[in-house]
Protein backbone atom coordinates (compact mmCIF):
# COMPACT_ATOMS: atom_id res chain seq x y z
CA UNK A 1 0.00 0.00 0.00
CA UNK A 2 1.09 3.71 -0.67
CA UNK A 3 1.93 5.99 2.13
CA UNK A 4 -0.48 9.12 2.03
CA UNK A 5 0.59 12.45 2.50
CA UNK A 6 -0.15 13.93 6.21
CA UNK A 7 -1.41 17.38 6.55
CA UNK A 8 -0.80 18.79 9.91
CA UNK A 9 -3.05 21.50 11.40
CA UNK A 10 -2.05 23.77 14.77
CA UNK A 11 -4.94 25.24 16.72
CA UNK A 12 -4.22 27.63 19.40
CA UNK A 13 -6.51 28.15 22.70
CA UNK A 14 -7.40 31.23 24.60
CA UNK A 15 -4.24 30.87 26.61
CA UNK A 16 -2.39 30.62 23.80
CA UNK A 17 -1.03 26.80 24.01
CA UNK A 18 -0.94 25.01 20.63
CA UNK A 19 -1.98 21.62 19.42
CA UNK A 20 -2.09 19.59 16.39
CA UNK A 21 -3.97 17.01 14.35
CA UNK A 22 -3.03 15.37 11.38
CA UNK A 23 -5.77 14.25 8.24
CA UNK A 24 -4.07 12.19 5.49
CA UNK A 25 -4.87 12.71 1.98
CA UNK A 26 -3.58 10.77 -1.36
CA UNK A 27 -0.20 11.32 -3.04
CA UNK A 28 -1.37 12.51 -6.38
CA UNK A 29 -2.38 16.09 -6.55
CA UNK A 30 -0.49 18.91 -6.73
CA UNK A 31 0.59 21.67 -4.14
CA UNK A 32 -1.83 24.30 -4.81
CA UNK A 33 -4.64 21.17 -4.69
CA UNK A 34 -3.56 20.49 -1.42
CA UNK A 35 -3.50 24.55 -0.21
CA UNK A 36 -7.25 24.58 -1.22
CA UNK A 37 -8.05 21.19 0.39
CA UNK A 38 -6.40 22.39 3.70
CA UNK A 39 -8.70 26.10 3.20
CA UNK A 40 -11.71 23.47 2.48
CA UNK A 41 -11.74 21.15 5.42
CA UNK A 42 -10.53 23.80 7.99
CA UNK A 43 -13.15 26.12 7.37
CA UNK A 44 -15.36 23.39 8.34
CA UNK A 45 -13.38 22.35 11.14
CA UNK A 46 -12.88 26.06 12.63
CA UNK A 47 -17.35 26.48 12.96
CA UNK A 48 -17.27 23.46 15.43
CA UNK A 49 -14.20 24.05 17.39
CA UNK A 50 -13.32 27.09 19.78
CA UNK A 51 -9.65 27.43 19.19
CA UNK A 52 -7.87 29.75 16.24
CA UNK A 53 -6.15 27.85 13.18
CA UNK A 54 -2.51 29.35 12.60
CA UNK A 55 -2.38 30.41 9.56
CA UNK A 56 0.27 27.92 8.02
CA UNK A 57 -0.31 24.25 8.12
CA UNK A 58 2.08 21.88 6.68
CA UNK A 59 2.08 18.74 4.39
CA UNK A 60 4.59 16.03 5.50
CA UNK A 61 5.55 13.83 1.95
CA UNK A 62 7.58 10.90 2.25
CA UNK A 63 9.97 10.17 -0.18
CA UNK A 64 10.30 6.29 -1.43
CA UNK A 65 13.99 5.92 -0.50
CA UNK A 66 14.40 2.11 -0.97
CA UNK A 67 16.54 2.24 -3.94
CA UNK A 68 19.20 3.34 -1.93
CA UNK A 69 22.48 1.60 -1.79
CA UNK A 70 24.97 0.58 0.86
CA UNK A 71 22.11 2.00 3.68
CA UNK A 72 23.32 -0.07 6.29
CA UNK A 73 24.38 1.23 9.73
CA UNK A 74 28.14 0.11 10.42
CA UNK A 75 28.13 -1.19 14.28
CA UNK A 76 30.59 1.26 14.76
CA UNK A 77 28.45 4.26 13.15
CA UNK A 78 27.70 6.69 15.61
CA UNK A 79 25.23 9.92 15.43
CA UNK A 80 26.92 11.41 17.82
CA UNK A 81 29.89 12.13 15.34
CA UNK A 82 28.93 14.52 12.62
CA UNK A 83 30.29 15.93 9.18
CA UNK A 84 29.62 19.80 9.79
CA UNK A 85 29.46 21.73 7.43
CA UNK A 86 28.67 25.49 6.88
CA UNK A 87 27.44 27.53 4.35
CA UNK A 88 26.88 31.15 3.65
CA UNK A 89 23.80 32.24 1.53
CA UNK A 90 25.04 34.85 -1.46
CA UNK A 91 23.39 37.53 1.28
CA UNK A 92 26.26 36.02 3.88
CA UNK A 93 23.51 34.39 6.34
CA UNK A 94 25.33 31.10 7.39
CA UNK A 95 23.33 27.53 6.81
CA UNK A 96 24.23 24.63 8.75
CA UNK A 97 24.19 20.97 7.18
CA UNK A 98 25.32 18.32 10.23
CA UNK A 99 25.41 15.02 8.86
CA UNK A 100 25.36 12.52 11.54
CA UNK A 101 27.45 9.24 11.52
CA UNK A 102 30.58 10.97 10.13
CA UNK A 103 32.51 8.11 8.44
CA UNK A 104 36.19 9.28 10.01
CA UNK A 105 38.42 8.26 7.29
CA UNK A 106 36.66 11.24 5.54
CA UNK A 107 38.76 13.38 7.98
CA UNK A 108 42.48 15.01 7.48
CA UNK A 109 44.87 12.73 9.68
CA UNK A 110 45.61 14.69 13.20
CA UNK A 111 42.91 17.54 12.00
CA UNK A 112 39.43 18.30 12.73
CA UNK A 113 38.75 19.02 9.03
CA UNK A 114 37.00 17.41 6.44
CA UNK A 115 39.01 16.07 3.31
CA UNK A 116 37.37 18.51 0.78
CA UNK A 117 39.85 16.84 -1.95
CA UNK A 118 37.99 13.34 -1.09
CA UNK A 119 34.95 13.04 -4.37
CA UNK A 120 32.18 12.06 -1.62
CA UNK A 121 32.72 15.32 0.33
CA UNK A 122 33.10 17.40 -2.79
CA UNK A 123 29.82 16.28 -3.92
CA UNK A 124 28.37 17.36 -1.11
CA UNK A 125 29.79 20.24 -1.34
CA UNK A 126 28.77 20.57 -5.23
CA UNK A 127 24.92 20.17 -4.47
CA UNK A 128 24.88 22.58 -1.68
CA UNK A 129 26.86 25.64 -4.24
CA UNK A 130 25.42 24.39 -7.58
CA UNK A 131 22.01 22.59 -6.23
CA UNK A 132 20.69 19.69 -7.80
CA UNK A 133 19.30 18.48 -11.46
CA UNK A 134 15.75 17.76 -11.22
CA UNK A 135 13.27 16.77 -13.71
CA UNK A 136 11.63 20.64 -13.07
CA UNK A 137 15.09 22.17 -13.23
CA UNK A 138 17.97 22.83 -10.49
CA UNK A 139 17.12 23.24 -7.50
CA UNK A 140 19.12 25.52 -4.65
CA UNK A 141 19.39 24.65 -1.41
CA UNK A 142 18.43 28.02 0.27
CA UNK A 143 18.18 29.41 4.44
CA UNK A 144 14.75 30.16 5.18
CA UNK A 145 14.12 33.14 3.18
CA UNK A 146 14.58 30.69 0.03
CA UNK A 147 17.95 33.14 -0.34
CA UNK A 148 20.57 30.42 -2.37
CA UNK A 149 23.34 29.00 -0.52
CA UNK A 150 26.57 30.71 -2.38
CA UNK A 151 30.01 28.90 -0.66
CA UNK A 152 31.67 26.99 2.02
CA UNK A 153 32.74 28.60 5.07
CA UNK A 154 33.63 24.85 7.07
CA UNK A 155 33.52 21.42 6.53
CA UNK A 156 35.08 19.85 9.63
CA UNK A 157 34.19 16.68 11.94
CA UNK A 158 32.16 17.74 15.32
CA UNK A 159 31.00 15.83 18.13
CA UNK A 160 27.40 16.57 19.37
CA UNK A 161 24.75 14.97 21.62
CA UNK A 162 22.36 12.99 19.30
CA UNK A 163 18.64 14.23 19.72
CA UNK A 164 19.04 17.56 18.80
CA UNK A 165 17.86 19.56 15.89
CA UNK A 166 21.04 19.43 13.58
CA UNK B 1 6.78 42.33 5.43
CA UNK B 2 6.88 43.66 1.61
CA UNK B 3 6.75 41.52 -1.12
CA UNK B 4 9.44 40.42 -2.90
CA UNK B 5 9.53 40.82 -6.21
CA UNK B 6 9.66 37.13 -7.51
CA UNK B 7 12.55 36.14 -9.98
CA UNK B 8 12.77 32.65 -11.47
CA UNK B 9 15.97 31.81 -13.05
CA UNK B 10 16.93 27.78 -13.29
CA UNK B 11 15.00 27.54 -10.09
CA UNK B 12 16.36 30.14 -8.34
CA UNK B 13 13.41 32.16 -6.72
CA UNK B 14 13.19 34.55 -3.72
CA UNK B 15 10.03 34.31 -1.76
CA UNK B 16 9.41 33.45 1.99
CA UNK B 17 9.75 30.47 4.10
CA UNK B 18 11.27 27.57 2.07
CA UNK B 19 10.59 23.83 2.31
CA UNK B 20 12.00 21.45 4.54
CA UNK B 21 14.07 18.39 3.21
CA UNK B 22 14.73 16.26 6.24
CA UNK B 23 16.65 12.93 6.78
CA UNK B 24 16.56 10.54 9.03
CA UNK B 25 19.63 8.64 10.59
CA UNK B 26 20.58 5.62 12.81
CA UNK B 27 23.42 4.31 14.12
CA UNK B 28 24.80 0.96 14.96
CA UNK B 29 23.64 1.32 18.33
CA UNK B 30 19.83 2.09 17.46
CA UNK B 31 20.10 5.98 18.13
CA UNK B 32 18.32 8.62 15.97
CA UNK B 33 19.29 11.76 14.68
CA UNK B 34 18.55 13.58 11.74
CA UNK B 35 19.18 16.65 9.27
CA UNK B 36 17.75 19.23 7.18
CA UNK B 37 18.25 21.04 3.98
CA UNK B 38 15.81 24.07 2.71
CA UNK B 39 14.56 24.28 -0.38
CA UNK B 40 12.93 26.75 -2.93
CA UNK B 41 9.22 26.91 -3.27
CA UNK B 42 8.05 26.82 -6.53
CA UNK B 43 8.60 22.88 -8.10
CA UNK B 44 6.47 20.18 -8.34
CA UNK B 45 6.50 17.00 -5.86
CA UNK B 46 8.53 14.76 -8.10
CA UNK B 47 10.91 17.55 -8.33
CA UNK B 48 11.51 17.50 -4.25
CA UNK B 49 11.00 13.50 -4.34
CA UNK B 50 14.17 13.43 -6.69
CA UNK B 51 16.51 15.78 -5.13
CA UNK B 52 15.82 14.19 -1.53
CA UNK B 53 16.90 10.55 -3.12
CA UNK B 54 19.87 12.40 -5.16
CA UNK B 55 20.86 13.95 -1.45
CA UNK B 56 20.11 10.81 0.73
CA UNK B 57 22.20 8.83 -1.45
CA UNK B 58 25.00 11.56 -1.24
CA UNK B 59 24.65 11.91 2.52
CA UNK B 60 25.30 8.05 2.66
CA UNK B 61 28.32 8.37 1.00
CA UNK B 62 29.74 9.92 3.88
CA UNK B 63 28.37 8.90 6.64
CA UNK B 64 28.50 5.26 8.26
CA UNK B 65 24.56 5.37 9.55
CA UNK B 66 21.44 4.25 7.81
CA UNK B 67 18.94 6.70 6.65
CA UNK B 68 15.65 5.53 7.89
CA UNK B 69 13.09 8.35 6.51
CA UNK B 70 12.99 11.07 4.18
CA UNK B 71 10.41 13.51 4.10
CA UNK B 72 9.55 17.04 2.40
CA UNK B 73 7.78 19.78 4.51
CA UNK B 74 5.50 21.42 2.69
CA UNK B 75 4.09 25.02 4.57
CA UNK B 76 0.07 24.95 3.17
CA UNK B 77 -0.87 29.16 3.37
CA UNK B 78 -4.55 28.90 4.77
CA UNK B 79 -4.69 32.47 4.96
CA UNK B 80 -6.81 33.30 1.92
CA UNK B 81 -9.53 31.23 3.88
CA UNK B 82 -12.10 32.66 6.38
CA UNK B 83 -10.81 31.61 9.94
CA UNK B 84 -11.47 32.77 13.37
CA UNK B 85 -8.71 36.00 14.30
CA UNK B 86 -8.72 35.01 17.73
CA UNK B 87 -9.73 32.09 19.89
CA UNK B 88 -12.77 31.35 22.16
CA UNK B 89 -12.44 32.37 25.35
CA UNK B 90 -13.79 28.58 26.45
CA UNK B 91 -10.82 27.22 23.62
CA UNK B 92 -8.85 24.57 25.24
CA UNK B 93 -6.55 22.20 23.57
CA UNK B 94 -7.03 19.52 26.13
CA UNK B 95 -10.65 19.51 24.86
CA UNK B 96 -10.97 17.56 21.73
CA UNK B 97 -13.45 15.56 19.62
CA UNK B 98 -12.09 12.15 18.68
CA UNK B 99 -13.60 11.09 15.12
CA UNK B 100 -13.22 7.87 13.36
CA UNK B 101 -14.25 6.82 9.91
CA UNK B 102 -14.04 3.60 8.30
CA UNK B 103 -12.20 3.39 4.87
CA UNK B 104 -12.66 1.65 1.50
CA UNK B 105 -10.61 -1.40 2.81
CA UNK B 106 -12.74 -2.90 5.67
CA UNK B 107 -10.54 -3.27 8.81
CA UNK B 108 -8.56 0.23 8.36
CA UNK B 109 -10.08 2.84 9.69
CA UNK B 110 -9.07 6.95 9.56
CA UNK B 111 -9.12 8.58 12.89
CA UNK B 112 -7.49 11.87 14.39
CA UNK B 113 -8.50 14.20 17.12
CA UNK B 114 -9.60 17.43 17.13
CA UNK B 115 -8.25 19.92 19.85
CA UNK B 116 -10.56 22.50 21.08
CA UNK B 117 -13.63 20.93 21.10
CA UNK B 118 -16.91 23.35 21.04
CA UNK B 119 -18.42 21.46 23.88
CA UNK B 120 -22.29 22.80 23.04
CA UNK B 121 -21.41 20.46 19.65
CA UNK B 122 -21.86 17.55 22.12
CA UNK B 123 -25.18 15.81 23.18
CA UNK B 124 -26.01 16.95 26.99
CA UNK B 125 -25.24 14.20 29.75
CA UNK B 126 -23.28 12.09 27.35
CA UNK B 127 -20.10 12.13 25.49
CA UNK B 128 -21.40 11.85 22.62
CA UNK B 129 -20.95 14.49 19.13
CA UNK B 130 -24.13 15.26 18.44
CA UNK B 131 -23.81 14.36 14.44
CA UNK B 132 -26.97 15.96 13.73
CA UNK B 133 -26.17 19.54 14.33
CA UNK B 134 -25.61 21.31 10.97
CA UNK B 135 -22.39 22.38 11.55
CA UNK B 136 -21.03 18.89 12.54
CA UNK B 137 -22.88 17.28 9.81
CA UNK B 138 -21.52 19.64 7.56
CA UNK B 139 -17.81 18.90 8.27
CA UNK B 140 -18.60 14.95 8.44
CA UNK B 141 -19.87 15.24 4.61
CA UNK B 142 -16.92 16.84 3.45
CA UNK B 143 -14.51 14.05 5.22
CA UNK B 144 -16.94 11.69 3.93
CA UNK B 145 -17.03 13.43 0.16
CA UNK B 146 -13.57 15.25 0.14
CA UNK B 147 -12.91 18.77 -1.04
CA UNK B 148 -13.38 20.10 -4.43
CA UNK B 149 -9.84 21.82 -5.40
CA UNK B 150 -9.04 22.49 -9.15
CA UNK B 151 -7.26 18.86 -9.82
CA UNK B 152 -9.84 17.37 -8.47
CA UNK B 153 -11.70 16.11 -4.97
CA UNK B 154 -9.42 15.38 -2.91
CA UNK B 155 -10.54 12.84 -0.69
CA UNK B 156 -9.39 12.10 2.94
CA UNK B 157 -7.24 8.87 3.70
CA UNK B 158 -5.67 6.56 6.70
CA UNK B 159 -2.45 6.35 6.84
CA UNK B 160 -1.95 3.96 3.74
CA UNK B 161 -4.01 5.72 1.26
CA UNK B 162 -7.10 4.29 1.91
CA UNK B 163 -10.22 6.44 0.82
CA UNK B 164 -12.51 6.82 4.11
CA UNK B 165 -15.46 5.97 3.52
CA UNK B 166 -18.25 6.82 6.58
CA UNK B 167 -18.45 8.41 10.09
CA UNK B 168 -18.08 5.41 12.59
CA UNK B 169 -17.42 7.59 15.81
CA UNK B 170 -17.64 11.04 17.08
CA UNK B 171 -16.92 11.78 20.77
CA UNK B 172 -15.81 13.76 23.04
CA UNK B 173 -12.35 12.92 25.06
CA UNK B 174 -9.59 14.88 27.20
CA UNK B 175 -6.26 14.58 26.33
CA UNK B 176 -3.04 16.19 27.12
CA UNK B 177 -1.47 17.83 23.71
Amino acid sequence: MAIAFQMVFNVQDESGKDATFSLFVPTTFDISDYVEAAIGIGEFIDIIVHGRFKSIAELGITVDISALTGNVAELTSDVEEIAAFQFETVEGRPVDVNIPCLDETLVIAATRELDQVNAAIASIIALMETGVTTTGGQMYPCDIGEIDVDNTVYARERSRNSGRAV
Amino acid sequence: MPVSEVVIQEGRCNMALAYTVVFNFVDGKGKESFTKIRVPTGFDISDYIEFGQFVAQEFLDVSTGRITSVSIVVGLDLSTGTFKAVADVLADTFEKALFTFNTVLAGFRSKFKLPTWDESNTIAGTDQIDTADIAVAAFVTAYELGIVTTGGTVRFTDSRDNVADDNDIAREIFRKS
